[in-house]
């Protein structure tokens, strides 16, 4: 039988582990499986879950108790599979050797949440990422640096300009679509390159949150219909977003997507 | 030649997504050979002529079988590994030529998109969860 101050921990615990499994790139039923362990790991059989992308909820009822309750609300995802994997191990550890409640979050907190890699250098991944893939939409070399371009600016400005003026995350794409369109709207008006359509289609992969919308996937197959319908309807907004940016910068240089 | 590169340029592409995913450099060849084996497969399959539902779903097993055969040598997550043998699956371009269609109101495009983007999600999704089945009856019959 686990006590009210050992069950206070384990809660507080719970609900921060939950929130960095999430913001780190956990699927639903991850954050929830995670959750699963460490309170089975305490003989804690009554915990109640309710996990949305951006939402955590912990309900725990105590024989003869009031109800406690943790409530998380999930910032935006970035996704460090390092870390993920770290609070993986932690909680498999908890599991199999059973660590005192009152340990628990000094062991979470050792488990570092700063990215693994400076930003520059995850602009610079995924500007190899998409120029690798312009071998197979067969755009060039041409095409390839433009790209490169396009995506360290549409990166560039979805990284470090909310820092300078906050906003919601549908604008942001909007706005780095529309300025990376802009550079290869350009290059087209000027003659460098013929095709910037395809380019545009590229640098959107980039943009565009692809884990999400196989998550969403997964959990509609899994039965999750409302987590897998709020992630299918993010990825379908921000995507549209995108495609608003790019069809600003080609109406701007007076051409049509 | 044609297939040589295909190869290379896989690796370097799920590298790059091995970094945006936060993948620790002593394990970014791993992505880049997920990357590797997930292109093989679709390249076999599409030498075979099957439809996307069916190259996406066996590419995504065979991507999820990898991943599941690291992580348990490794002692690891397997998302870590999973993740970067699907990026090279993930119909981004789909998903952005069908909202394209539907903002320039092109009802036939808008709906072949979405027919293929149906068909590579379906697809992946249940490779994912299937993959790791065997693995999990196996786990569970050893303990």
């Amino acid at each position: 039988m686990t006590n009210h101050s050992d069950l206070i921990q384990i809660m507080d615990f719970a609900a921060e582990i939950g929130e960095r499994v999430l913001i780190s790139g956990g699927e639903i039923w991850r954050t929830s499986e995670v959750l699963g362990q460490v309170f089975h790991a305490y003989d804690i059989d009554d915990a109640q879950f309710f996990i949305l992308p951006h939402t955590l909820m912990i309900t725990v009822k105590p024989e003869g108790e009031e109800t406690i309750v943790r409530h998380r609300s999930v910032g935006d995802l970035h996704p460090n599979m390092e870390q993920l994997s770290m609070l993986n191990r932690l909680v498999w550890d908890i599991r199999d050797n059973s660590i005192a409640p009152n340990e628990l979050l000094n062991r979470l907190h050792a488990i570092p949440s700063r990215p693994v890699y400076p930003r520059p250098v995850v602009i610079s991944g995924m500007a190899l990422a998409l120029s690798s893939l312009t071998f197979f939409f067969g755009t060039g070399l041409t095409g390839t640096l433009l790209v490169i371009i396009s995506i360290f600016i549409a990166m560039g400005c979805e990284m470090y300009l909310d820092e300078i003026i906050p906003m919601n995350r549908f604008l942001l794409c909007s706005l780095a679509a529309f300025l990376s369109g802009c550079v290869l709207m350009g290059a087209f008006r000027m003659g460098i390159y013929t095709r910037p359509y395809l380019l545009m289609v590229v640098t959107s992969i980039g943009l565009i949150p692809g884990l999400p919308l196989i998550n969403a996937c997964r959990e509609l197959l899994n039965g999750r219909a409302m987590s897998g319908a709020i992630q299918f309807l993010t990825a379908f907004v921000e995507t549209f977003a995108v495609v608003c940016g790019f069809y600003l910068a080609a109406a701007l240089f007076g051409g049509a997507l | 030649m044609h297939i040589l590169m295909e190869f290379i340029f896989s690796f370097t592409c799920t590298v790059g997504f091995g970094i945006v995913f936060g993948i620790r450099k002593q394990e970014l060849y791993i992505a880049g050979i997920a990357g590797l084996v997930t292109r093989a497969v679709l390249i076999l399959c599409e030498s075979m002529e099957l439809n996307r539902l069916a190259y996406t779903l066996i590419a995504a097993l065979i991507g999820t079988f990898f991943a599941e055969i690291v992580g348990r040598r490794r002692k690891e997550s397997i998302a870590k590994y999973m993740y970067p043998t699907l990026v090279m699956l993930i119909p981004g371009d789909i998903l952005y030529n069908f909202i394209v269609a539907m903002v320039t109101v092109d009802q036939a495009a808008a709906s072949a998109n979405m027919l293929l983007l149906g068909e590579a999600l379906f697809g992946i999704a249940v490779g994912c969860m299937i993959g790791p089945v065997p693995f999990r009856v196996i786990s569970r019959k050893i303990h």
